[in-house]
């Protein structure tokens, strides 16, 4: 879940290429191989001052805004938890329903190497592993291609 | 050998006076107007009866075994048509109500294939497995995940019944072996997956916002796109002769 508004406890840092990523995925996002494209999204808060919860990324200034009143929203991405403060099983634990989540892992890199991907450190309260993968994963047909990509690059780490 | 003759009506006309979209696919010949489904059953039952011509048929049959028949009159690499197990089977298929499968020249139905059978069913089968993810409701996961709604499979299924329609009446495949997935905030997904090719279609929520699209062969060659929802793609239909292949 991306967690931008809380106090952040820890500094950011830079996510190394060769380090690992974790990311839970729900069982009905789920197949025999691996996670599905569907289970490439992002989330991000509610809109701070409108309290829309439609967002767009602007691939412009690299950030996520406000589907109605254009604000950036910080802290939305794609939640993974890196490999240097998590271990797959604390990433399960994350879960609202752990027991109905496996964890893919990916290398930093190759999430890069996916066009338009950034990956971003964003400790949050609780978690310090806690990074965002930022970039278009919705809109048609490029975010169509980029959750084929993704869903790639992830593999099984801690089935179902 | 079960007396599942392979069918051809020769000298159908052109792919023009097909309808393979409507619900009671019509056609015309010989001056009037017949129900396929209607032709067809009587034809078959000739079939399955007597392995002849029925003389005084409005469409002249011609009966024979194995592909060789059907090659000889459609030297199209991939023949695909119809399994018939029994006559029954016929009644109870889909395919007897709105499917006619035209290949070349020739009307065809086809038995004793498995391959085709598998062809055959394999929307039906995915359309049903995929029916579950609509029993997702709003927060499912607990994390916020938005529901499916049946307006967006309704549309799911329309899709693919226009797709698969078009696939058969141009070059007589059915749509390849597909995941009907959830997709992003209560979209569909729609993902063919082979060792060669990988395809993913989504429809979105908003029944405005056009359907996108992106596949590739896991190399350099890849296609994206976007087309509204109601109308049916030839860059996709392509690919998915490719896949089916």
């Amino acid at each position: 879940m991306a967690q931008g508004n809380e106090q952040i406890a820890w500094p950011v840092e830079s996510v190394p290429d060769s380090d690992a990523l974790y990311y839970r995925v729900h069982r009905q996002f789920w197949a025999i191989t691996g996670p599905n494209p569907g289970a490439f999204r992002d989330r991000c808060n509610p809109c701070s001052v409108c309290g829309d919860k439609k967002f767009r990324y602007d691939a412009m200034d690299k950030n996520y805004k406000c589907g109605k009143c254009d604000m950036v929203l910080p802290g939305g991405g794609m939640s993974t938890d890196w490999a240097k403060y998590s271990t797959p099983e604390d990433a399960r634990k994350r879960a609202a329903k752990p027991a109905e989540n496996a964890v893919a892992v990916a290398q930093a890199g190759s999430v890069r190497a996916v066009p338009g991907m950034l990956v971003e450190h964003n400790p949050v309260l609780g978690n310090r592993a806690h990074t965002n993968v930022k970039g278009d994963k919705k809109s048609a047909p490029d975010g169509t291609q980029i959750r084929v990509l993704l869903s790639r690059v992830f593999q099984t780490i801690l089935p179902l | 050998m079960p007396k599942t003759a392979p069918l051809l009506l020769k000298k159908s006309p052109s792919i023009a006076d097909f309808d393979t979209t409507s619900a009671s696919a019509k056609h015309s010949f010989g001056g009037g107007m017949c129900n396929f489904g209607d032709l067809l059953d009587q034809e078959i039952e000739a079939a399955l009866d007597h392995e002849k011509p029925v003389e005084g048929s409005a469409i002249p049959v011609q009966f024979g075994f194995g592909p060789e028949i059907l090659s000889k009159q459609n030297p199209v690499a991939a023949i695909h048509g119809y399994v018939l197990g029994t006559h029954q089977d016929w009644n109870a298929s889909r395919i007897a109500k709105d499917r006619p499968c035209y290949i070349g020249n020739n009307l065809t139905i086809w038995a004793e294939n498995p391959e085709i059978s598998e062809g055959k069913n394999a929307l039906d089968r995915a359309l049903e497995a995929g029916r579950k993810i609509l029993k997702l409701k709003d927060n499912w996961d607990g994390e916020g995940s938005v529901g499916y709604a049946k307006a967006t499979y309704n549309r799911t299924e329309q899709f693919l019944r226009k797709h698969e329609a078009w696939l058969l009446q141009k070059v007589g495949e059915y749509i390849p072996t597909l995941e009907i997935e959830p997709g992003p905030e209560g979209s569909i997904d729609l993902h063919w997956k082979t060792p060669k090719y990988e395809l993913l279609v989504n429809i979105p929520v908003d029944e405005t916002a056009p359907a996108s699209f992106y596949g590739d062969d896991y190399k350099k060659n890849a296609f994206k796109g976007t087309f509204p929802q109601d109308e049916t793609n030839e860059a996709l239909i392509l690919w998915l002769k490719e896949m089916s292949k």
